[in-house]
């Protein structure tokens, strides 16, 4: 069979694959830089609750909610009789709210889709970052921005290294990894 | 559990069919698409993880905290004292309570795994009932349906309501057959429920029992008791069978008692001698080991009280004449400190109540009462039994029993053949088990309402007299069970259908302890803050204010009554002894793959029984190990078994363990093995047949031997008092073409006291539930594929027929110079900064060059994924604090490093220094013996620094100076 396209200049003829196999290469590249990379990792919530909202504007503190995020390697999300220590009473009428109330009715939880998430063989613990006086917005960014909670770091192995490094935390696989 | 439950199924069924899934040409194809895909869609995260938050949090709850809850132990009738550790409102690992006086922070193998049984899949989801036919033709005997089907507690109590309304009103016979009841307040809930019918008994049946030693006692001392004995007060103590280091009464107390004149810290020790005739965990430890004929001990018990010729003595038994009289001159230099224990459970009869009869002579006469013998505060740890059981069988048989209730027993498999239990329960036509599963028992049964296991209950226990323990559900019921006390306080209390109160047990035993524990010591504070209190502590311990010395009189005139000879002891031959080993028991776990899986501590078989035999019997009888022969004794009971070579038994012993060939207890446990319970006696003149056959047997060590090579020092008391390095003097040149490592902080180490271990193997279990380590299967074990991360290697020296045994807890070394670090090619083991030796499964590509290169052959490798998930609830028991390891990954002992970053976790919380002992991995907590010492080598005043600089510290291996991170101390015999 004949090439469909002929080609002019013998340097074309060279270029052009070298070209095609660097642009794959480059391509597969990215794909593995890419892969694990969830920034900007947004998922649609059960109920749209604004972080902006509750941390920025009401200024309500994260460990009212995430409340044992200074005792345990969880931050947790907050309990639902939590939510309704204010929702008893505000914005009853919202539907979310309402939702939320039919629910607790019915002895179910809402299902939070989780954003932040390190790898399952890695062992984190909010408890320490938290005692030794480490923003939550260096791992999560200016949540109290965010009227939609959005992964602002890569938090992989990169991530957290880099760091440890700079403030001299301990390095040694099994800090993490046990 | 087994593999065969757990492996994904991969090449063995169906090699030829194709795997499901993507081969390698479709991965290439779909590697290009997902190419294409992963650039246009950006970010599309998988798997997306849901967090559902609870609705009302409890308080105490902390997601990714621990609770603990002391409790106590409901595995065998020792009734040791327990904390659970509970995650999320499920427990993950049982510890010994540190607090509890008995078993002091201690907790044996079996009592560890009965946490596996908690999650076992074969347990019963709720109550079930097996529709009842009249048979034709003999109108008192009931065929019954195998079809179960699941019924509500309310058609139970509906139906019970007037099953018990008909027996009490014709004065029908009710009769509940109990296993030992260790709690005073579930015995008095039987007893007001029995107290309403004109016609009830309770019959206590548990099949292996020390009938004999209540009996000696009270033919010896006037009542029928079980004094408390006080191991760590004696120097000398002579066993003629008792194993109280593996199964005998409560093994981890006395092991606890027993070590502390073990570890030489004083630099005093006891001397053990043992007189016996099947392979023991307390054989494998004395001092003396004397393998005799199954009834001649109590010759050699006589001949040491003088009330039997000595010479006849050691002519009759074969022992060697000088070793008696030493033995006699030595109990008379230890008048008031020696301690002489009878038979085991497998000296059964008249032979066994004298044998009892002659160590209480013989403990008179050395002035042990009251000494080593405390008789004020008796053991309630074992009840009385079978002959009860004959009764209950023949009126069962002759139709006169309406009405049987079975819980905690399970005679159907731990009666023999002959006892016809099962013809018998046919004519019962009412009949009840709170059996958790369908076991054999209650597959005769009518009705199995299963009772929760003993984490999800309420309870008490009263293990010693004077000492109380609390039990308190650990975990809410899992099952739609209910507690069999809650089941007869109900039919107690109100006889109608209607108003269900799950408190009605919980306020019965409240009120129990208000009535009769509370209010009896008179004590300042309230109830409520007394409850609290042991409810948080696990243990009231009145024994401070009770009489702990009493003097009971030994009567001597029944010393010429005893019957010397069994009437088996007189016929020529082998004779069978069926015992009980310490993962099996009596079978009652046998659905546990944690046990099932546990080397026996003395033959180091696992999953199946066998006829151990002496070395030079198999010799003269041209059989090998594996060869599977065939028993037959002279009522025709025959058994099929393999052959297994243990030496140290007496040439004329067919020593077969009980607890196996289970066949209704669950698809691990079902018909592995043979049922030694159904041989008549359990001791018995028996013929051994070849069958021709042969099969590999299951061990996880087959060669015994040191050949010279430094993995066992030991020496004797005697050369040890003059020169503590003795048998350790050997300093080996050792040249290093490493630099070695700094270590700034910490430097973790280990110790390991041989003389203190007993190979009672409590610590492979608490490794196993720590740190999620898989069950592999039998037919996994016979390649040599068994994951444990510390195996307990036993060696034999000295005598080939009677070898002195050592018992070797072997782990990761966390080398200094690790031979598996320099080989891994991707890094995934190397050295940390604290001396650990750690491996990084994420990098590990599973070359398996590392476990090749390791002389202590500790590393593990996941041949398979033993999938946690696939039977639920099992992944329920999982830590989650360690990694559940994939198919192709290499693991091996981490020294427990979640428990060292636990330690360091809680020291940086207050701002100070980890503490020596601290830290303790799971193994040393567990250790009944206090065998293992661990901690940080850079501190010179931590315990394990100043057990390495002494003078019994060696290395295993030294010679090849990777530099262990654990020192081993010298085996010293008091010989």
């Amino acid at each position: 069979m004949r090439t469909l396209i002929k080609l002019k200049s013998s340097r074309l003829k060279t270029i052009l694959p070298l070209a095609l196999a660097s642009g794959l290469g480059l391509g597969v590249f990215w794909f593995w830089y890419k892969l694990g990379d969830n920034r900007g990792y947004a998922p649609d919530q059960p109920i749209p609750f604004s972080h902006e909202l509750h941390a920025g504007q009401l200024k309500i503190d994260c460990q009212y909610c995430h409340a044992a995020a200074d005792q345990s390697r969880h931050a947790t999300i907050p309990s639902m009789n939590v939510c309704m220590n204010c929702h008893s009473v505000v914005r009853i009428d919202s539907p979310h709210i309402q939702k939320m109330k039919t629910l607790i009715e019915q002895g179910d939880s809402l299902e939070w889709v989780k954003v932040h998430d390190v790898a399952d063989f890695v062992f984190f613990s909010h408890k320490r970052h938290i005692a030794k006086g480490i923003a939550c917005e260096k791992c999560h960014g200016k949540v109290e921005r965010m009227q939609k909670v959005t992964q602002q770091e890569r938090l992989n192995m990169g991530f957290c290294v880099e760091c440890h490094r700079k403030e001299k935390a301990p390095t040694s696989c099994d800090t993490c990894h046990h | 559990m087994s593999e065969k439950h757990w492996k994904h199924p991969e090449f063995e069924q169906g090699q030829d069919e194709r795997p499901e899934g993507v081969d390698r040409r479709e991965f290439l194809k779909l590697m290009g698409a997902a190419l294409a895909m992963a650039s246009a869609a950006g970010c599309a995260r998988r798997p997306v993880e849901k967090i559902v938050p609870y609705l009302n949090k409890p308080e105490e709850v902390t997601p990714g905290v621990a609770n603990w809850y002391a409790t106590t132990c409901g595995e065998c009738p020792a009734a040791c004292g327990m904390l659970a550790k509970v995650r999320e409102g499920r427990p993950i690992k049982l510890e010994g309570n540190p607090d509890h006086p008995m078993n002091q922070g201690g907790l044996c193998a079996r009592g560890q795994a009965s946490l596996l049984n908690l999650y076992d899949p074969d347990r019963l989801r709720g109550p079930v009932r097996s529709p009842l036919r009249q048979a034709q033709g003999t109108a008192r005997s009931v065929v019954r349906s195998p079809s179960w089907e699941a019924v509500s507690w309310e058609e139970v109590d509906q139906s019970m309501a007037a099953i018990l309304k008909e027996v009490k009103e014709k004065s029908g016979a009710l009769r509940l057959l109990t296993g030992h009841i260790e709690s005073p307040a579930t015995q008095k809930v039987i007893d007001e429920f029995l107290s309403q019918f004109p016609n009830a008994r309770q019959i206590v049946y548990e099949p292996l029992a020390l009938e004999e030693l209540r009996e000696a006692n009270r033919l010896s001392y006037g009542e029928a008791f079980i004094p408390h004995y006080r191991f760590d007060k004696a120097k000398l103590i002579v066993s003629f069978g008792a194993d109280f280091l593996g199964t005998w009464l409560s093994p981890v107390e006395f092991t606890k008692q027993f070590s502390q004149r073990r570890n030489l810290h004083d630099g005093m020790m006891n001397r053990l001698v043992v007189f016996e005739s099947y392979p023991t965990v307390t054989g494998s430890n004395a001092d003396l080991h004397i393998p005799v004929r199954p009834g001649n001990e109590i010759k050699i018990a006589l001949g040491l009280a003088g009330e039997y010729p000595m010479e006849k003595a050691a002519a009759e038994t074969g022992i060697d004449l000088s070793i008696l009289r030493r033995l006699a001159a030595d109990l008379q230099k230890h008048r008031g400190e020696s301690l002489i224990l009878g038979g085991g459970y497998s000296l059964k009869g008249e032979i066994g109540v004298a044998l009892h009869v002659a160590a209480n002579h013989l403990n008179h006469l050395f002035e042990n009462e009251g000494e080593t013998i405390e008789f004020g505060t008796p053991s309630h740890q074992n009840n009385r039994a079978t002959s009860d059981l004959k009764n209950l069988i023949r009126e069962m048989k002759e139709g006169r029993v309406d009405c049987l209730l079975i819980y905690k027993a399970n005679p159907a498999y731990t009666l023999p053949k002959g006892a016809g239990f099962e013809e018998a329960a046919a004519k019962v036509p009412h009949t009840l088990s709170f059996a958790d599963r369908v076991d054999e028992t209650a597959l005769k049964a009518g009705w199995v309402l299963p009772d929760h296991h003993y984490l999800e209950n309420w309870g008490d226990a009263e293990p010693i007299e004077g000492l109380l323990s609390l039990r308190q559900p650990a975990v809410a019921p899992l099952f739609n069970t209910r507690a069999f006390q809650e089941s007869l306080l109900k039919w107690t209390r109100d006889q109608g259908p209607g108003t269900r109160d799950q408190q009605l047990w919980y306020e019965y035993l409240k009120n129990y302890w208000n009535e009769n524990i509370y209010k009896k010591f008179g004590l300042t504070s309230s109830f409520q803050t007394f409850w609290e209190t042991v409810l948080r502590d696990g243990i009231f311990d009145s024994r401070r204010s009770a009489n702990t010395y009493s003097l009971r009189k030994f009567n001597t005139n029944i010393l010429p009554t005893l019957k010397v000879p069994g009437p088996w002891s007189l016929v020529p031959g082998p004779l069978l002894v069926t015992y009980p080993t310490l993962p099996a028991y009596d079978g009652r776990s046998a659905n546990n793959g944690w046990l099932k899986e546990l080397p026996d501590p003395v033959t180091k078989m696992t999953w199946r029984n066998y006829v151990a035999l002496a070395p030079e019997k198999a010799k003269a009888e041209k059989l090998k190990e594996g060869d599977i022969v065939k028993l037959k004794t002279d009522d025709g009971t025959t058994v099929e078994l393999p052959i297994y070579i243990q030496p140290g038994l007496h040439e004329d012993v067919a020593a077969v363990p009980l607890g196996f060939g289970r066949t209704a207890a669950g698809q691990v446990g079902n018909n592995l093995g043979a049922n030694a319970f159904a041989f008549a006696a359990p001791v018995l003149p028996v013929t051994i047949e070849k069958t021709g056959q042969w099969m590999k047997l299951p061990t996880t060590q087959q060669h015994f031997q040191v050949y010279g090579r430094p993995i066992i020092k030991e020496t004797t008391f005697a050369e040890y008092q003059k020169n503590p390095k003795a048998g350790n003097e050997e300093v080996i040149p050792l040249p290093s073409m490493w630099s070695g490592h700094k270590y700034e902080g910490h430097r973790w180490g280990m110790a390991i006291d041989l003389n203190a271990c007993t190979g009672c193997s409590a610590c492979m279990i608490a490794c196993q539930a720590e740190n999620n380590i898989p069950v592999v299967g039998e037919e996994r074990v016979k390649q040599g594929r068994e994951m444990h991360w510390i195996r307990i290697d036993r060696y034999y020296s000295g005598d080939e027929n009677n070898p002195d045994v050592t018992s070797q807890p072997m782990l990761c070394q966390h080398c200094e110079n690790a031979p598996c670090e320099t080989v891994c090619p991707t890094l995934a083991t190397l050295h940390n900064e604290e001396g650990l030796n750690v491996q990084v499964y994420n990098r590990c590509v599973g070359t398996r060059y590392c476990s090749n290169n390791c002389p202590y052959k500790v590393r593990r490798f996941n041949w398979f994924e033993y999938l946690w998930k696939e039977k639920s609830p099992l992944a329920m028991v999982l830590n989650p604090d360690v990694t559940v390891r994939e198919k192709g990954v290499m693991e091996k002992c981490t020294f427990c490093v979640q428990r060292i970053q636990e330690g360091k976790d809680k020291a940086k919380d207050f701002g100070r220094k980890v503490r020596d002992g601290e830290i303790k991995t799971a193994c040393q907590q567990s250790c009944p013996a206090d065998a293992i010492v661990f901690g940080d080598m850079n501190d010179p005043e931590s315990k394990v620094s100043q057990l390495k600089k002494g003078p019994r510290g060696y290395h295993v291996l030294e010679d090849l100076n990777v530099g262990p991170a654990i020192t081993y101390l010298t085996k010293v015999r008091n010989k």
